[in-house]
């Protein structure tokens, strides 16, 4: 097991190196270089070429990114915002723990209900219980955040004033970005779970562990729902992984200065350095929360720890 | 026949159909038998003859949403079972009433270790509150009975081969020592040396510990081997039942089907360059025909087959549900 965390930790290094140099030469392509962006529209030329000079900018792409990376790795560096002047690499490291905390409660919130209601769904299917959670699943499924959102803040900041409309101040500013992005992923998470639930059901251990006499409810939570579980931990993963950098809109929405908003600021700026580090940040992350995903496999599944620790069984 | 104690299970013209928006199926059409304590019961036929829905039934675990029982009891150490609440089945399940099924590879669950699925009927059924140590060591003795060691208990499936997790199934089932056990084709799906250890060591546990058995198979000679009496069922009747001489005599009178089922069995004695496979396909049991079922594949049907469906003739213990013994000596019709 150790040994597997371990080969998985070594085959991230490609996997990064990869992804980062393909976020590097996507970026350089497009139009524009450092020089004429820092200085603005009236410099002279050189002037321009100065500065792309001394920022190494003449070199060629491929030790160009030797550079960056080397500086990234080993130095903390991601070079400096060409908007704010602000190291690149600070600015996310201030706005990571919001992003992740975002991401995490809505993830959380979205398993809290999407699970149970799911199994409920799965167990009593085609009669009430099953049909108004999947009918209200997809209602949720098929919402923007952004939408959600807004409703919640008229109802519980305009009317109720239970929470702060935006800004990150307390716990408070978290419950609604928590319900606005957390239900639409809720809901997909219940019809996972539904499906993946009634596949289990039918399985033949499933009747066995009923034939031992076992009471509906141990069936189900006991023998049925830890193998079902896979792909219910992939979907929460991946969501979670996608939703600390795309959680643009209720960042936006709610005023929170999270990873999203900070690369599409930098999208809308053309602030290489903020976009290139930003986005290369968020690949590391993600491929990490995939790895966690994996892992968790081996604990729900001995088949999965089996493979994974090399012993055939 | 004089009647003997109560008898641990009597089916009494039990009807059993799945029924979906489509379709009615009708997988058991009016089946009784019955089954004394230590005995063994053949329930022999073709695939979907309505062997398994039968079992499933007097373990009351029939899918939920499809099968449903039209009619007839079923009644279990005193116990009328179709009307018990599930929670008194609960306690019957596992404990007096214990089944293995048919598919040892699908049947034990894939992510907890066999000697916690084994202990899991122990726990579930603990009246006397037995300790931990109690129950481990009953687990050690129940697999160390069907041949695993003690020592893999904490293994998970995927680490066992099919045989072995026939075994485990089959510990798991005679943990609590059930008082009837329905073996559900126990041995379709392992090889044949598999096979005959598997059927040779439930010959032996039933015999150690005096349990009841219904042994569902397609294969007449593992109920030769076994059982003590025998039913052959066909389109979800019973068309033959007696004890195993009465259906393995030769010279007796036989229904056509069961002759037929004997017919496609090779023997070693005789040289035969082909069997005699029984020609046709059961009826759909969406519709059935009318009269005897098996008529469209009878080779001695007359004309009454095709109209009537055939009463039950009765020799001593053995019972025909066919019009040819109407006209035998010793064969007495008997009132449904």
């Amino acid at each position: 097991m150790h040994r597997f965390i371990l080969r998985r930790l070594l085959m991230m290094i490609p996997i990064i190196i990869g992804v980062s140099l393909l976020i590097f030469i996507i970026i350089d392509l497009v139009p524009g270089d450092p020089g004429s962006n820092l200085l603005g529209p009236g410099a002279r030329q050189e002037d321009i070429d100065l500065m792309n000079e001394q920022l190494g900018y003449n070199y060629p792409l491929l030790q160009r990114y030797g550079v960056y990376m080397y500086n990234a790795v080993f130095k903390l560096d991601l070079g400096k915002s060409y908007s704010t002047k602000k190291p690149v690499f600070t600015e996310v490291v201030n706005r990571l723990p919001v992003s992740l905390t975002v991401a995490f409660n809505a993830i959380m919130f979205s398993l809290v209900f999407g699970v149970p209601l799911g199994v409920l769904s799965a167990v009593k299917q085609n009669t009430l219980f099953d049909r108004i959670p999947t009918g209200l699943a997809l209602l949720l499924a098929s919402q923007p955040a952004f939408l959600i959102g807004l409703v919640l803040m008229l109802i519980f900041s305009l009317h109720l004033g239970w929470f702060p409309v935006t800004g990150a101040a307390s716990w408070k500013s978290y419950i609604m970005p928590m319900v606005a992005l957390g239900l639409p992923h809720g809901g997909r998470q219940l019809r996972f779970t539904r499906s993946s639930m009634l596949e289990t059901i039918r399985q033949d251990y499933v009747r066995t562990a009923k034939a031992k006499g076992a009471p509906p409810r141990r069936v189900i939570w006991k023998h049925a729902m830890q193998n079902a579980l896979l792909p219910v931990i992939t979907v929460a993963g991946n969501s979670f992984g996608v939703l600390i950098g795309s959680a643009i809109a209720t960042e936006t929405l709610f005023g929170l200065p999270g990873l999203g908003t900070f690369v599409v600021m930098g999208i809308k700026q053309k602030d290489v350095p903020v976009v290139t580090g930003g986005i290369i940040i968020l690949a590391v992350i993600f491929s990490f929360v995939i790895l966690a995903v994996d892992i968790s496999y081996a604990f729900v599944d001995p088949r999965i720890r089996a493979k994974y620790s090399g012993r055939r069984g | 026949m004089s009647k003997p104690a109560v008898p641990l299970l009597r089916v009494k013209n039990l009807s059993v159909e799945y029924r979906s928006d489509l379709e009615t199926v009708k997988a058991v059409n009016g089946i009784s038998f019955f089954l004394k304590k230590s005995e063994t019961f053949g329930l022999v036929g073709e695939t979907g003859a309505g062997k398994t829905t039968t079992a499933l039934t007097c373990m009351r675990l029939l899918p939920e949403n499809t099968g449903r029982v039209t009619g007839g009891e079923i009644e279990f150490e005193g116990k009328k079972l179709l009307n018990l609440p599930e929670s008194e089945m609960q306690k019957i399940r596992g404990e007096r009433m214990a089944m293995i099924f048919q598919d040892p590879m699908t049947s034990l669950n894939p992510v907890m270790p066999v000697g916690e699925q084994i202990e899991e009927a122990l726990k579930l059924h603990n009246e006397d509150n037995k300790t931990k140590d109690r129950i481990q060591k009953r687990v050690d003795e129940v697999l160390s009975m069907v041949g695993i060691p003690a020592s893999r208990k904490c293994e998970y499936p995927h680490q066992f081969s099919g045989g072995m997790k026939q075994r485990v199934v089959i510990a798991m089932a005679l943990v609590c020592e059930p008082a009837l056990l329905i073996a559900d084709e126990p041995t379709t799906a392992l090889d044949v040396t598999i096979q005959a250890q598997i059927i040779e060591m439930i010959r032996e546990l039933r015999e150690r510990l005096g349990t009841a058995m219904i042994m569902i198979t397609h294969d007449l000679g593992i109920v030769a081997q076994t059982c003590d009496n025998v039913a052959v069922m066909y389109a979800g009747k019973i068309i033959e039942m007696g004890t195993a001489e009465d259906i393995y005599l030769l010279s007796a009178n036989h229904h056509p089907y069961t002759m037929g089922l004997f017919g496609s069995i090779p023997n070693l004695r005789t040289k035969a360059r082909r069997l005699t496979p029984i020609p046709g396909l059961m009826p759909d049991p969406t519709n059935l025909p009318e009269g005897c079922s098996f008529s469209p594949r009878c080779f001695k049907k007359t004309s009454v087959c095709d109209e009537v469906s055939p009463g039950v003739y009765r020799n001593g213990t053995h019972r025909i549900s066919c019009h040819l013994l109407k006209a035998e000596n010793h064969w007495e019709a008997e009132r449904q």
